[in-house]
């Protein structure tokens, strides 16, 4: 039996040193690679497998805080720079890569509401529930921070704060909502709006004369710091907490609401959320958005941290461990890599953004193995098993119990509503989205 | 007396005391009366202040003060005085009282309201920007934002080079073609030459616009008859130019000629002269019962034949009446015509497709060489079905064999390999198993004993068998029943069955397209390399450790690159401008010849 072989120089495939590269030539055939889709189906298991096996989102866990942690403040360019505020007036300092504390001086006398950085890094600011503005000098050691550099009285209680991108310019809320100036120790103009308390301030980093408010009357404000003043205000059902601004979208926010919802709004349409973000089990305590604006982190007080998707209604990620409490405060650093988050029981901790990323450096196979296997997964995302196996996340029994209620009184009040519904006029009672449910009303 | 006195003056004091507490009371009551206790502003100290306190109360006259129309009066009705108090009465019946200011609430949702409106207004610059976003299929982060800082004048510096010494050497010996052209220009033309060169210019357009205009009514004709007639004519006449320049110029004939094989490649290669447009498709349906359709798809067909044909026959058409053998050997041994090469002749031409045919004929009685085999004993299987990692060119390639002796080998090796294994036969019993299996049972629900004796032996009686025993259809169809060598499984396969997707997802609207979604690989072993890593790229990137500012308005301003800096558009020099005449012009010529 004759048998005919292509036969090829060895020369023109073989490389004489190791730095010779050649490209290996390769049949595309179909005909060579059969049942594609079957074997990418088995990779994209595989790979989701794993995503869990290497899910280890905790990084490590930043102890000195003698009192529950009240606010964090994240340094504009110095990624291992963060501050923290606790509820006993202390300020400490903190470098991430080393988890130790640089600093820690008593800054105010009662609760540290909110700490911002000046637009350069080098100062920040800190108020305090002793009605006190003061201005601090960024240092290495606990010398630096004795005296702050300039201390304003305020003539009202001020809770929260919240400084321009650009200009030396910081708002400040409370009784009212202040302006100020670095340099000057008066307000340089004061918005008020038939509110009694304001609880947290925020300015858009974007277009950044705007900033928003939330207040006790259940109402997000829209401010325009230049000369009108407050533009809008929107009623919800319940209180507003905190919000956080889109940092790559100039007309987004998201605001974390005592229902266990968060809702993200666009200010130009304030009358009904663009979207309702489910999952907590109790009143969301505090919001950031990741740098890239495709994400953001919520703390609640159901002492769980939740991610979403700023156009998904349910949560990607939860992260819990059984020392944490509840969370006061969170914070998405800004290299899109790490959450940060501080807790009742006077722990700072620090979490991975992606559960099973791997940190360190990743050589080019790898990197790509790693897209690859990403790329599989979303492919066959709506494969059952897969589904399954992603989505599946080990919560603790009060959640998992707290999450059963909660189906059981939607449920009944669905059930409840649609047998109003039947035995009634119709059109009598109407049906109202998810999104317009939570909204009072908008007023101008 | 003195007491008198003392008490007179006494008297006399409480007297005016009382008069004039009195008349104070009287003045008092009396300026109640009025009702205006404002008083009127008096300036005290010179003041830039302006305040509403300062105001007068519009109600409270002053007699002393001077108005306008008492100075009018003064004026009298004398004639040079009319206009002016014609005026004045005007201006008095125009004035009007000022409307309330708005309520401080009313006012402040209306100066919200617009703010809102405005702030609405700015905030539509950034939509361009959040809609690419948010559609973008991989964004990478931090987004390059140009900036918009000038180069410092160091770095603009950089940009230009200084010349080593060698380049300066080499620019010495060689001088730039550039330059040369650029002295050639250098002489001016009089103003008579540009006069000149101006009319001839304006000639020239005149000329083709004229001729446009032409081409574009003759083209609007609609009789066939014409255009037919025009276009043998045209051919007639490049004919005739053509042997005119055969004689005069044998090079631009030689070009000519060539743009005419030019024509015929170009025919030769479309599809449009070979009746498969549409057109020509519904045509045909006709033609079967239309005599004029046929024509016209017989001269399409034609037009094709004319233009595919070799030049060289057309060429001599005048001595076509000579016979066909004569200018084959007339051209070929014409060497002095140097644009009539090495053509083989018919004769050439039919020995060699002689030969081939029967090299053909040797191959074919060769390959065809009888091969017996037991068609029962192999399955035949279409090797599109076959899913083995084997390609269908090495398993069932006929190339393989070349002689019926080596096939006989195999065959014989195969056979004593497969000795024992009756293939087809073990395949037929699974199937029948399988169907056996899959035919459903009748089921038997008598229950033993029960209203009857019960016990070994005991028979069921009829009616309970036809009561209680439910009979199932015998021989349901199968899917694989006429289908031969297939057995096809028609109960679901749970274990499959729980990795299926049961529902369409989100972003698509047909199964169609889910499938083919899922079915196109994105693996490297699968796709080549550089596909690969286009279908894998993640839709968000970072890099670890940078940080990712949020968006600013520098985003918004448009990239001004260096490299579009750097592009300037050359300047056409006169050599050419002229190449590019001649070529829009051979272009020109050339679309007439297909004409």
């Amino acid at each position: 039996m004759k048998v005919k072989v292509l036969t090829r120089n060895p020369d023109e495939y073989l490389r004489e040193t190791k730095r010779d590269i050649y490209k290996v030539p390769r049949n595309y055939d179909p005909a060579l690679h059969p049942f594609e889709s079957a074997r990418e189906y088995t990779r994209a298991l595989n790979s989701v497998k794993l995503e869990k096996l290497f899910a280890k989102p905790f990084v490590g866990s930043l102890e000195g805080h003698k009192d529950g942690v009240s606010c964090l403040c994240k340094h504009p360019s110095q990624l291992s720079t963060i501050l923290s505020g606790a509820f006993d007036g202390e300020i400490r300092i903190w470098n991430l890569t080393h988890r130790m504390c640089i600093s820690n001086f008593l800054a105010h006398d009662g609760i540290i509401r909110g700490i911002v950085f000046s637009q350069s890094g080098e100062n920040f600011i800190s108020v305090g529930d002793d009605k006190t503005i003061k201005t601090w000098k960024l240092g290495n050691s606990s010398l630096s921070q004795e005296e702050p550099i300039n201390t304003v009285i305020s003539k009202t209680i001020i809770t929260g704060i919240s400084h321009h991108r650009t200009q030396p310019i910081f708002a400040t809320c409370g009784e009212v909502c202040q302006l100020w100036e670095e340099t000057r120790n008066e307000p340089i103009q004061t918005f008020k709006w038939g509110v009694d308390s304001l609880y947290d301030i925020k300015y858009n980093p974007v277009q950044s004369n705007l900033f928003a408010a939330c207040g006790s009357d259940r109402s997000i404000i829209l401010y325009d710091a230049r000369e009108t003043g407050p533009l809008q205000k929107v009623f919800m059902k319940l209180r507003t907490n905190k919000l956080s601004w889109n940092p790559m979208e100039a007309v987004t926010f998201t605001c974390a609401n005592e229902d266990y919802n968060l809702y993200t709004y666009d200010i130009r349409k304030l009358k009904t959320p663009v979207n309702v973000h489910m999952d907590h089990v109790e009143a969301v305590i505090d919001v950031d958005y990741s740098p890239t604006g495709k994400e953001f982190v919520s703390g609640s007080y159901d002492r769980s941290i939740r991610i979403f998707e700023v156009n998904k209604g349910h949560s990607r990620e939860v992260y819990h461990t059984k020392r944490m409490h509840r969370l006061t405060c969170i914070g998405w650093s800004l290299d899109n890599k790490f959450v940060i988050s501080g807790s009742d029981e006077m722990n700072i901790r620090l979490w991975k953004a992606r559960a099973s990323e791997k940190l360190g450096v990743l050589r080019p196979r790898e990197r790509t193995a790693l897209y690859y296997s990403e790329a599989l997964k979303e492919k066959f995302a709506a494969h059952p098993q897969i589904k399954r196996i992603s989505r599946h996340r080990q919560v603790p029994k009060y959640i998992y119990n707290a999450k059963a209620e909660l189906r059981t009184i939607r449920e009944k009040m669905n059930r409840k509503e649609a047998n109003r519904r039947a035995h009634s006029k119709k059109g009598a009672v109407p049906f109202v989205s998810e999104r317009k449910k939570h909204v009072v009303r908008q007023e101008v | 007396m003195v007491m008198s006195t003392d008490y007179l003056e006494e008297l006399d004091d409480t007297e005016k005391d009382v008069s004039e507490s009195h008349s104070k009371l009287l003045e008092a009551v009396s300026q109640l009366d009025k009702g205006q206790r404002v008083k009127k502003a008096e300036r005290s100290e010179p003041t830039l202040e302006v305040s509403e306190f300062h105001l007068v109360k519009s109600g409270i006259c002053d007699r002393d003060a001077v108005h306008v129309h008492d100075l009018a009066k003064t004026l009298g009705q004398k004639s040079h005085h009319h206009e002016i108090t014609k005026n004045l009465q005007a201006i008095k019946r125009k004035i009007q009282v000022l409307p309330k200011p708005l309520e401080k609430p009313a006012a402040d949702r209306i100066k919200r309201i617009v703010g809102f409106k405005n702030t609405k207004q700015e905030l539509k610059k950034w939509n361009a920007i959040i809609t690419k976003n948010r559609t973008a299929e991989s964004l990478h982060f931090p987004l390059k934002q140009s900036s918009i800082k000038l180069d410092s004048s160091t770095e603009f510096v950089k940009r230009f080079r200084l010349q080593s010494d060698l380049e300066k050497e080499l620019a010495a010996l060689e001088p730039q073609k550039d330059n040369i052209e650029e002295k050639s220009d250098e002489f001016s033309l009089t103003l008579k030459e540009i006069i000149m060169k101006r009319k001839e210019a304006a000639r020239i357009r005149a000329q083709q616009s004229y001729r446009e205009a032409k081409a574009h009514r003759q083209n609007k004709i609609k009789s066939k008859k014409f255009h037919r007639v025009q276009r043998k004519e045209k051919i007639k006449l490049q004919l005739k130019e053509f042997e005119e320049l055969q004689k005069t110029n044998p090079e631009a004939a030689l070009e000519k000629l060539d743009q005419l094989d030019k024509t015929r490649a170009e025919e030769r290669m479309t599809l449009r002269h070979k009746n498969t447009g549409r057109w020509a498709k519904s045509k045909q349906i006709r033609a079967k019962y239309d005599k004029e359709t046929r024509k016209e798809l017989a001269q399409q067909l034609s037009v094709g034949r004319e233009l595919t044909q070799k030049f060289k026959k057309s060429n001599d058409s005048e001595e076509e009446d000579v016979g066909d053998d004569t200018p084959m050997q007339f051209l070929t041994s014409d060497k002095e015509n140097p644009w009539i090469g090495n053509v083989k002749t018919e004769s050439e031409i039919d020995q060699f497709v002689k030969s081939y045919r029967k090299y053909w004929d040797d191959q074919n009685k060769k390959s065809n060489a009888k091969v017996e085999i037991d068609p029962n004993k192999y399955i035949n299987i279409k090797p599109k079905h076959l899913n083995t990692d084997l390609p269908i060119d090495i398993t069932g390639g006929d190339d393989v064999l070349d002689d019926s002796e080596d096939e006989e080998k195999r065959r014989n090796v195969v056979s004593e390999a497969f000795a024992d294994d009756d293939v087809v036969e073990e395949f037929r019993k699974e199937k029948e198993e399988e169907v056996k299996k899959a035919q459903p049972k009748d089921i038997d629900l008598t229950l033993p004993g029960w209203g009857n004796w019960g016990g070994k032996n005991i028979k069921v009686s009829k009616r309970k068998k036809r009561r209680f025993i439910l009979k199932m259809p015998k021989d349901l169809p199968r899917r694989d029943e006429n289908k031969g060598d297939v057995i096809i499984f028609e109960e679901d396969n749970p274990k499959i069955k729980e990795h299926q997707v049961n529902e369409l997802p989100y972003p698509f609207s047909s199964v169609k397209d889910y499938e083919a979604s899922i079915r196109m690989p994105i693996g490297r072993n699968f796709v080549s390399e550089n596909s690969h890593r286009k279908l894998i790229e993640p839709s968000v990137k970072t890099h670890m450790g940078k940080v990712i500012e949020p968006m600013n308005e520098d985003i918004l301003v448009k990239k001004n690159d260096k490299e579009n800096r750097k592009f300037i558009p050359k300047r056409i020099n006169k050599k050419q401008k002229i190449k590019r005449i001649k070529t829009i012009e051979r272009i020109k010529t050339n679309k007439q010849a297909i004409k």
